[in-house]
């Protein structure tokens, strides 16, 4: 589908084990450049298993094992001379449930770029600066970057995970259902983002929300038991599935 | 036909409901006072206690008393060299167990997963903080002052109380790393910490209050403890000179003067002294963890 230029993340005949559970079965996909490819199914279908495979969060789970392999930028990310870290601050990951550190707005963002050994202010300012007005926040909190970053809505809280990732200065955000604890406005909000961050970054979503994965995604990858069953541009897997568990999951007779 | 046993079934369920709510009520009101009452009493008895041994002993806390070096076994003359000795001797020993004990429990969660080691090390420490002080006064008197022939002294006591208190350090800083949320974790892994930066930028600063609780919790007891010390840092009025000096701790000193009925006054002064000492501690170090919480927040 797609020229070897154009694919940011390759996966090839991926298996994963969870102990005796074989979670992912030969999974062989790729992901395009600076474009956001959701991944969709029903609940334990391997899909936010597949998207910790990105950046290897798997590794922190006892038990695992994995064959096969992945590629990001045509380089191995499970070859043994891989720095994880630096892995993780090209590949940044958003979670599910938006958790601020109990630390000021500032400090939210500006750790994030602390790890990778940014430390004096006159460097953090303007990369916090940066990536809060990347994700949309900077002019309703810029008066108050010194206040609990508590206080902020579930909504603000999300974006400011992002703002957290984009910090680190990463190719490749990926989403893990980032808006499974937001409401309908937030929702929208956090979907309008990822049209802007497609432009810089590669983003990859795990929704379990079809009108999402509809709305918000350039391609879609339809997942059940491990496997990837259809894989193609979101519009075509909507209105012209070529499987028909694909249509069925899409019209909500399945999952 | 129908209609009568639908009534019927919907009078027995409107009663069963009263009967239910009445008790309900009851119960409620009954359990509030049970726990209301006994909080007021640990809070009455705490506040005798204190309220106690102060009114006998704090008029006789003057700054002589606080200055002076005893006279006559105690009987006359101040406490300073005991006061001297308690602060040295727990001092020293939460300076050498503290950072042993965090340590510990930073190596058993962060660093090993749940395997036989963290179950082993836990089962040691929870045995350990059971065993009475006075086993451990035993121990560290047949290790530190004679096996390696410390004598009696601030050092060999010091030593005595890290040991008894390592085992209490090591639990509550296991259980306030424990509560840290493991979202914190994943996302600092996430941002690409390596696991010393998730130690030091978010574990540590958010269980810290559960540590800095459990290690105050240590110096009350160490501060406190008469049977381990006896045994190890002696009996000694005079003011020491060095580390390798024996001392006489307030506790020690108040079992002396009581016991073999030296003077009660100059006992319950002491007694005061310790309990105010041992407020100011504990003040001092919730308010330093506040600062320091704020600071990073």
């Amino acid at each position: 589908m797609f020229s070897n230029k154009d694919i940011k993340i390759d996966i090839k005949n991926l298996d994963l084990y969870y102990g005796p559970v074989h979670a992912l079965k030969g999974i062989t996909v790729s992901f395009p450049r600076n474009a956001i490819t959701a991944l969709i199914g029903p609940s334990g279908c391997g899909k936010s298993t597949l998207l910790r495979c990105l950046n290897r969060m798997n590794d922190l789970i006892e038990n695992v094992k994995i064959e096969g392999m992945v590629t990001l930028d045509g380089e191995d990310i499970y070859a043994p001379d891989v720095d994880v870290t630096h892995l993780r601050k090209r590949i940044g990951m958003v979670f599910q449930r938006p958790v601020a550190f109990p630390l000021s707005i500032y400090e939210n963002v500006a750790c994030a770029a602390r790890v990778h050994g940014v430390n004096d202010k006159r460097s953090l300012d303007p990369i916090v600066e940066e990536s809060l007005r990347r994700v949309g926040l900077w002019d309703e909190v810029k008066d108050r970057l010194g206040s609990s970053a508590l206080n902020l809505s579930l909504g603000q809280q999300q974006q400011l995970c992002i703002a957290r990732v984009i910090a680190t200065g990463p190719e490749v955000i990926l989403l893990d259902e980032p808006c499974s604890a937001l409401d309908p406005a937030s929702t929208l909000r956090i979907e309008d983002l990822m049209r802007e961050l497609e432009k810089r970054y590669t983003v990859i979503i795990v929704t379990h929300s079809m009108q999402q994965a509809a709305r918000a995604s350039d391609y879609t990858i339809f997942m059940l038991s491990g496997e990837i069953i259809e894989y193609g541009i979101t519009d075509d897997v909507f209105t012209s599935p070529r499987d028909s568990r694909t249509e069925s999951y899409v019209t909500g007779r399945l999952g | 036909m129908n209609l009568v046993k639908e009534e019927e079934a919907r009078k027995i369920d409107r009663y069963i409901e009263n009967a239910k709510k009445v008790n309900q009520h009851v119960i409620n009101a009954r359990v509030t006072a049970a726990f209301a009452g006994a909080t007021a009493l640990t809070v009455g008895l705490l506040i005798f206690i204190i309220v106690y041994i102060l009114s006998r002993g704090f008029h006789m806390v003057t700054p002589a008393f606080l200055l002076e070096t005893p006279r006559q076994m105690g009987r006359a003359g101040g406490i300073y060299p005991a006061i001297v000795g308690t602060i040295l001797v727990t001092g020293i020993a939460v300076v050498i167990a503290a950072p042993v004990g965090v340590a510990t429990a930073i190596y058993l969660t962060e660093y090993t997963r749940e395997s036989w080691l963290p179950r082993i090390v836990r089962f040691g420490t929870e045995n350990l903080a059971g065993i009475p002080s006075i086993i451990f006064g035993l121990f560290g008197f047949l290790f530190f002052v004679i096996y390696l022939d410390l004598g009696w002294s601030i050092l060999s006591g010091a030593l005595t109380l890290s040991a008894m208190i390592l085992p209490t350090i090591v639990r509550t800083s296991e259980e306030a790393i424990k509560a840290v949320p493991n979202a914190y974790r994943e996302i600092s892994y996430a941002l690409g910490s390596t696991r010393w930066q998730t130690v030091t930028g978010v574990i540590l600063p958010t269980a810290l209050p559960g540590i800095v609780t459990g290690v105050v919790l240590a110096i009350g007891r160490s501060i406190g403890e008469t049977a381990a010390v006896i045994f190890t840092a002696g009996a000694s009025l005079r003011l020491p000179e060095s580390l390798l000096d024996p001392v006489r701790t307030l506790p020690v000193h108040f079992y002396i003067l009581a016991r073999e009925g030296i003077s009660m006054d100059n006992a319950y002064g002491t007694a005061a002294v310790l309990i105010v000492l041992i407020l100011i501690i504990n003040i001092a170090a919730y308010s330093i963890m506040n600062r320091f919480v704020a600071k990073s927040r």
